[in-house]
């Protein structure tokens, strides 16, 4: 049986074993996929075939679950020029921190105050205007976000990020405030749903507002699965920064399924749309809504 | 005094059994390859093996 | 002997290892060309060192004494060890620079000669470097053991500040980032000392004066004249023979229990110093260097009378 379902990751972690599980488990054929190991045809200029072939198969859905994300930037785009369906968490996958807090901010969610710094003295000066606690987003990808909890850290921090990593390391998005102390939560959203969540910081008091927030951000980020977290700062619930492929391990489900059963299902849902896609469509032409009401309860009875 | 030396990997969630070892050794997982360190023995605690650096070698 | 040899033999040459010309080695090759000396600026990044070959000469460099002026000092040590062991003078000598380009192996060399300088510990990981800071109580200081003119020196006024600083050293710096140097904050009156040493005198002291807690003139920092006393003089010279230096900028704070070391810098700058003061400095490296120059000269000649 040729894999249907390729989940990119360098390796098998709990929360990529639980999805492959999860397929396995109603007979939907998934497998890992390192996405360094090899090299990669570029599309449009190689067939999509050879694409599929340098990773010894053809995946018709492919769930990004890596954890490199400048390695994830580089090949999905390839996947997807390949015809694949990709899952993945939207502008948040390939994009940075400045084009997630575009999409957020074009969409009305609220954010903290945020200035994009593109050097050292930049960083001291907006720092100014924000004041202290405050927090660096680099916009490096995978870089963690640095508190600045005064002038003597952040002159340290925006140093070393200038001198020893350059330019590039000290360009970030600035925001008032911090997660350290503060109520904080990862909110996993999977095909537009808050699945499941998990405290970060203090315990947190958040109720549907933060189930509404975190779905309306994965919705502006146009994300399949994304870890949306969630800070209430003075000027009430903001979201913090959005995480790409984020650990559900530790999280608590809202509702009666895991954040793996929920990515799994999302997984399985769209392999029967691609290929009722592919079987009757091939212009590709979206399904109509009784077929895809059929497609989804298909995939309930086989998950 | 005998312990388990049973070990929850805490890359892959994956069980495995890691026979006599001693704090800060490394042992690698046989289910998904990670490199582990041996943080304590009684009971045994395994974290992610330190990346290597730049400086290390013979 | 040593005014005899500088009467009797020819005028020594004198090479300064130079990365760039700053205002400070205009002055030393002015200084030496004022005083007939046959003196050429060496780029460090021109050479091409044999080390194969048995002598400067040899090896295509004609010179009585080196004098060290580099800003690159990964590059100086690894001159100065080549041209000592070709048998040239060199000021400063590279035990010296290989000292106190570290910031770690100056303390140690410091403490170990009984001088006061700020407590300091050293970890390799994060984790045990806040415990160092927790040690010390905060504010901490956390230095790059390589590095000068004030940079990547940051104050940590808590655990979650040290915490973010130090993974900034260990996530884009080399693994020389991750020699992690803590230092206990000293509450300093607006200033430090800088006091310079040619030989075995301190010609001159400043007050490095700054509003900010880093008094590096290469940050802003000005200066203003500081009257040697015996006890600044006592404590300079002490520091510099614990460290091999006959050259070097000592940068002293004071504290309660007097003047503590901070460190000593072997390629000291004195642009700042200058402005406070008459003595000629720059004539005073090069006469220092000339006199290293006939010492090893006259030590020749006698080894030669000798054989």
């Amino acid at each position: 049986m040729t894999a249907a379902i390729g989940v990119l990751c360098e390796r098998k972690r709990v929360e990529e074993k639980q999805v492959i599980q999860v397929l396995a488990d109603a007979g939907v054929p998934a497998v890992p996929v390192p996405p360094a190991a090899l090299p990669l045809p570029v599309v449009p200029f190689a067939p999509a075939p050879q694409v599929a072939a340098a990773f010894g198969a053809t995946m018709p859905v492919v769930v990004d679950r890596c954890q490199d994300r400048a390695v994830a930037s580089a090949v999905l785009p390839l996947w997807q020029g390949t015809g694949a369906v990709v899952i993945g968490a939207g502008i948040a996958a390939t994009g940075n921190r400045l084009a997630v807090a575009s999409a957020l901010s074009a969409a009305g969610v609220p954010r903290p105050a945020t200035l994009l710094v593109a050097s050292e003295e930049a960083g001291l000066q907006a720092l100014e205007t924000l004041g202290y606690p405050a927090t660096l987003l680099p916009l490096t990808v995978g870089a963690a976000p640095v508190p600045l909890l005064d002038r003597d850290a952040a002159e340290a921090v925006l140093e070393h990020r200038q001198t020893l990593g350059g330019t590039c390391e000290v360009v970030g998005l600035l925001q008032a405030g911090t997660t350290i102390g503060a109520e904080h939560a990862l909110v996993i959203v999977v095909g537009g749903s808050a699945v499941a969540s998990r405290h970060m910081g203090n315990e947190t008091t958040f109720g549907p507002q933060a189930v509404a927030l975190a779905e309306a951000a994965a919705k502006a980020i146009g994300a399949d699965v994304a870890g949306i977290e969630l800070v209430r700062t003075t000027a009430g619930l903001v979201v913090w920064d959005v995480q790409p492929v984020p650990d559900f391990r530790d999280t608590v489900p809202l509702g009666d399924r895991t954040a793996g059963q929920a990515i799994a299902d999302l997984a399985a849902m769209r392999l029967i749309e691609r290929t009722a896609i592919g079987a009757s469509q091939p212009n590709g032409a979206h399904l109509g809504s009784t077929m895809r009401r059929e497609v989804t309860d298909g995939v309930a009875l086989a998950l | 005094m005998s312990t388990s030396t049973n070990v929850t990997c805490p890359e892959c969630g994956g069980e495995f059994e890691a026979g006599a070892v001693e704090v800060g050794e490394i042992i690698v997982c046989p289910e998904c390859s990670v490199e582990l360190e041996v943080l304590g023995t009684n009971p045994i605690n395994v974290g992610l093996a330190p990346e290597e650096g730049e400086d290390w070698g013979e | 002997m040593n005014d005899r040899a500088a009467t009797n033999h020819r005028s020594p040459k004198l090479g300064v290892l130079v990365s760039y010309l700053r205002q400070e080695e205009k002055l030393i090759l002015t200084a030496a060309r004022a005083r007939g000396i046959d003196v050429t600026p060496v780029f460090d990044r021109d050479l091409v060192l044999d080390l194969s070959q048995p002598d400067a000469k040899h090896a295509g460099f004609d010179f009585d004494v080196v004098l060290d002026r580099c800003v690159a000092h990964s590059r100086a040590e690894y001159i100065l060890r080549v041209f000592e062991r070709w048998g040239v003078p060199t000021l400063n000598r590279s035990r010296a620079t290989t000292i106190c380009d570290d910031k770690a192996r100056c303390s140690l060399v410091l403490e170990a000669a009984g001088l006061q300088t700020p407590r300091t510990l050293l970890a390799f990981s994060i984790e045990s470097a806040l415990e160092a800071c927790e040690s010390i109580g905060y504010p901490v200081v956390l230095k790059p053991v390589t590095g000068s003119w004030g940079r990547l020196l940051a104050k940590a006024n808590g655990p979650e500040q040290a915490r973010a600083i130090l993974e900034q050293k260990k996530e884009l710096g080399s693994f020389h980032h991750s020699i992690f140097y803590v230092q206990a904050y000293i509450e300093k009156p607006g200033r430090d000392i800088r006091a310079f040493v040619v030989g075995d005198r301190v010609l001159a002291a400043s007050y490095r004066m700054a509003e900010h807690w880093i008094t590096n003139t290469a940050r802003g920092a000005t200066s203003v004249a500081c009257p040697i006393t015996p006890e600044i003089e006592e404590t300079t010279l002490r520091a510099c023979a614990a460290v091999g230096a006959r050259l070097a900028g000592v940068d002293l704070i004071e504290t309660p229990d007097g003047y503590a070391v901070v460190e000593v810098n072997t390629g000291g700058e004195f642009h700042g110093l200058m402005t406070t003061t008459d003595v000629d400095i720059a004539g005073e490296i090069v006469e220092e260097a000339i006199r290293m120059a006939h010492e090893a000269d006259g030590v020749a000649k006698v080894a030669t009378v000798g054989a």
